[in-house]
């Protein structure tokens, strides 16, 4: 098994394990700080075809931190705490936009790399910035009546479908290295 | 900016903008073009150029109250020409507003100083200009063959050449200086043509107006350290961003020939004049340049959309902030921070006042008190917010009297205000009555006269009553003569129409629990208060009556009313009106009054005071007359 396919096996579990919670009560057994544990685990195994993916190091070390700090204190008291710090959740909004635009990307140019085509991963990739990017806008959804909701519906379901295309193109990207 | 607490808000709001900058730029130093390295310091510039506070949104919450508490605590003991002590600071321009008083505290004279700085340093930057400008018209015109490399390289990129170019004897580096009017000049020794596209690459893309801004923000914010540290880091970008364009431009050993280049001068003097580009610029910088020179195609390729998309995120981040609200003070709250809390939630809409103001009477709390009343009522409140909290016994009120239940922090008792009319200055009057909340031995209801009227964004409540016993039960309403009401007169044909009208609203109270070891289970009312809080329910009471105007003869006629605008339609509003009331039969034998009783509640209430008029059907045989009714009669 080559280190490509484990490197890609990681990250499309991580990806999972981002984008899927399951609670019991409080806790999440699909903690997102596990995947950013396979993300990093996953670059020390792509670094070497991928140069630039190294750069996505501390970034993974930062967001996999707050992650964990969130699910520690969701845990121990039903709430989040880096959304109580408006700054710091700001810095790792950015950070995390960067991170899993870069991650896609570097992944595109593997798949190109391979004589396969990376144009679905980089649209993928476009619609969920996109999406994440629009979210964080201050806009008063709520007080726009039916065109806020219609927008909110619209962009939860961008998110979902991009989030499982992203899924769907890894393991399939993974299974062209087997 | 009127007075210092205005410039502290503005700076501060900027250095916490300043400071993420930073640490996201450090964060991205080696991932980010130097493009987008340079073009993020256009939020700073932005954020310096909006009021802080805008809209109500901070970057940080509660750094407002922080400095709200500060101002309390020093002005409250100074007599500030330029600062109002318990007003809420806000900055209402980003540029210094002076006025021409008197100053008078220290604050006033630090006012002073820093609108002065701003003053001298302008003139300073002015004049440093001027010199240079004066120096530059003495520079000779340079050879032919400098002339013609340098229009070589202009044509060979596509670039324009200055108007001027002179030769100055003791310049070390080539700079171009001027925005308006740009003059390239030229040291005596010969001049590398890479050093002289870099010079027009910063004409092309307007690197000198960057620099004179830069300039004019520096003035502005002179005794804040952060913020020049942070104009020479984006100074030093506009460098190392020109020095990208230089290398896009030049193939493989030019490129590592514009290094040494750079090199070459990190020994040279920087000397920083405003409105003037210069490619040398300090040791320390050109080392940061050379750092990202190494960097030069090895930023992670395809990565436009998602640079731009972290830098919309910086800049709602910076610029928009959070409305994160301040939290309300509780009842026994007492010092700056109370106050500030409390000068910072002053209600924004009508029930949040009465609201607020009632909480203040039953829990009688000055801080409360504070936030409702008006301006010029609120020095003895202030000052009871500055002593420190006693427990007392709230026995010496009329609640006492009447038996209301006691339970900390307040007299249990439910308010709403009795027929909210309003008094045609934008404001309303009406009477708050105080209901025991449980079967408690109470003997009565406690009423008051208030005004309620806007200030600013804000609405406040002026008793217009002292309080007052009800005595009885809980006044319920129409056809209880008892209940105060307003006669709304009208003519439908032959008749004369007079309804009379009441009308009480409440906010939606919440409870909460009591468990103590001896008891099981008990409950009182919340009594935080909700300044932004909205009516959550209205009962109305009607009695209306036909009569004949010159007789007086009352006729038991069938009659409808609905709530309608003055200007309305009174047909349409009959139709459609969501408040339409078909009246009953009434109790009374002797008079044909007509009444009715109605009740809504809800988020969604669109009559939250005694309607401007009234549209009423009048049914007499086969005939309907309709007619509008007006408000002309009010019984206390």
């Amino acid at each position: 098994m080559s280190n490509t396919y484990r490197g890609l096996t990681r990250i499309a579990w991580g990806y999972v394990f981002l984008h899927f919670n399951f609670n019991l009560g409080n806790l999440n057994v699909l903690p997102n700080w596990v995947g950013y544990l396979l993300f990093f685990s996953a670059i020390e195994l792509l670094g070497d075809q991928l140069r630039d993916l190294t750069l996505l190091k501390p970034f993974c070390i930062l967001l996999g931190a707050g992650e964990l700090a969130d699910w520690l204190a969701v845990l121990a008291t039903g709430q989040t705490l880096v959304e109580q710090f408006f700054l710091l959740n700001m810095l790792l909004l950015c950070i995390g936009i960067y991170f899993n635009f870069q991650m896609l990307t570097d992944l595109a140019m593997l798949a190109e790399s391979a004589g396969k085509s990376g144009y679905g991963l980089r649209l993928c990739r476009n619609g969920e910035v996109v999406a994440v990017t629009l979210a964080a806008l201050p806009v008063p959804w709520s007080d726009l009546d039916v065109v806020g909701l219609v927008a909110v519906v619209m962009l939860v379901v961008l998110v979902v479908i991009v989030t499982l295309c992203i899924l769907v193109q890894l393991f399939q990207l993974r299974n062209q290295f087997s | 900016m009127e007075n210092i607490w205005d410039f502290l808000a503005q700076t501060l709001t900027a250095s916490v903008a300043a400071v993420l900058l930073l640490i996201v730029k450090r964060l991205f130093m080696d991932k980010l073009s130097p493009r987008w390295q340079y073009g993020v310091w256009a939020i700073l510039a932005i954020r310096l150029l909006l009021p802080a506070g805008l809209f109500g949104r901070a970057l940080i919450p509660g750094i407002n109250v922080v400095l709200e508490a500060a101002k309390t605590g020093a002005e409250s003991h100074l007599s500030s020409a330029l600062t109002v002590p318990y007003a809420v600071t806000e900055v209402v321009a980003p540029v210094p507003l002076i006025r021409l008083v008197r100053p008078v505290s220290v604050t006033d004279w630090l006012f002073y100083l820093y609108a002065a700085g701003v003053a001298v340093l302008l003139l300073g930057f002015l004049l440093s200009y001027l010199v240079l400008r004066r120096r530059v018209t003495r520079g000779r015109t340079p050879d032919r063959n400098v002339l013609e490399r340098l229009e070589g390289v202009a044509a060979q990129y596509g670039l324009k050449v200055p108007r001027r170019v002179v030769v100055l004897p003791g310049v070390e580096s080539a700079f171009v200086c001027g925005p308006l009017s740009p003059v390239l000049v030229l040291p005596q020794r010969e001049v590398d043509d890479k050093v002289l596209l870099h010079e027009l690459l910063h004409l092309k893309y307007g690197d000198l107006w960057a620099g004179v801004g830069i300039c004019l923000l520096r003035c502005l914010h002179w005794c804040n350290p952060l913020l020049w540290y942070c104009w020479n880091k984006a100074q030093n970008d506009c460098e190392a961003l020109c020095d990208q364009r230089v290398l896009e431009r030049l193939e493989g050993e030019e490129r590592r020939q514009y290094g040494v280049i750079l090199l070459s001068m990190a020994e040279d003097r920087y000397a920083r004049a405003p409105g003037t580009t210069s490619m040398a610029n300090g040791g320390k910088n050109i080392k940061a340049r050379i750092q990202a020179i190494a960097r030069f195609k090895r930023y992670p390729q395809g990565m436009a959309l998602g640079s731009w998309c972290v830098a919309v995120v910086l800049t709602v981040a910076c610029l928009v902030g959070t409305g994160g609200a301040v939290a309300v003070p509780q009842y026994d709250q007492r010092g700056s921070f109370a106050l500030a809390a409390a000068m910072l939630n002053r209600p924004t809409t009508v029930a949040g006042a009465l609201d607020t103001y009632a909480k203040a009477v039953l829990c009688n709390s000055p801080v409360y008190f504070v936030m409702a009343v008006p301006e010029e009522e609120r020095a003895q409140a202030i000052q009871a917010v500055g002593e420190p909290f006693e427990e007392v016994d709230l026995n010496d009120s009329l609640f006492w009297e009447l038996n209301f239940h006691w339970s900390r922090p307040a007299w249990q008792a439910e308010w709403s205000v009795m027929n909210l009319m309003a008094d045609g200055a934008g404001g309303y009057t009406g009477t708050l009555f105080f209901t025991p909340l449980d079967g408690y031995e109470s003997k009565g209801v406690v009423t008051q006269q208030v005004a309620v009227r806007p200030r600013d964004a804000h609405w406040t409540v002026a008793a217009l009553s002292g309080l007052e016993v009800w005595d009885g039960p809980d006044l319920w309403l129409c056809p209880s003569s008892k209940a105060p009401y307003v006669t709304y007169v009208g003519q439908a044909g032959d008749l004369r129409v007079e309804v009379d009208f009441q009308c009480r609203l409440w906010t939606q109270h919440r409870w909460v629990e009591d468990r103590g070891a001896f008891q099981l289970y008990g409950g009182r009312v919340d009594f935080t208060v909700l300044p932004h809080g909205e009516f959550g329910e209205i009962r109305m009471g009607i009695g209306a009556r036909a009569l004949s105007p010159e007789t007086g003869e009352s006729f038991a006629l069938p009659l409808t009313v609905a709530v309608m605008e003055r200007a309305g339609d009174p047909a349409l509003a009959l139709e459609k009106s969501r408040y339409r009331f078909v009246m009953d039969t009434g109790a009374l034998d002797d008079d044909p009054v007509r009444e009715v009783t109605g009740s809504y509640s809800g988020s969604d209430m669109t009559l939250t005071a005694m309607p401007e008029a009234l549209a009423v059907a009048v049914e007499d045989g086969s005939q309907t007359y309709i007619c509008v009714a007006l408000p002309e009669e009010v019984v206390p």
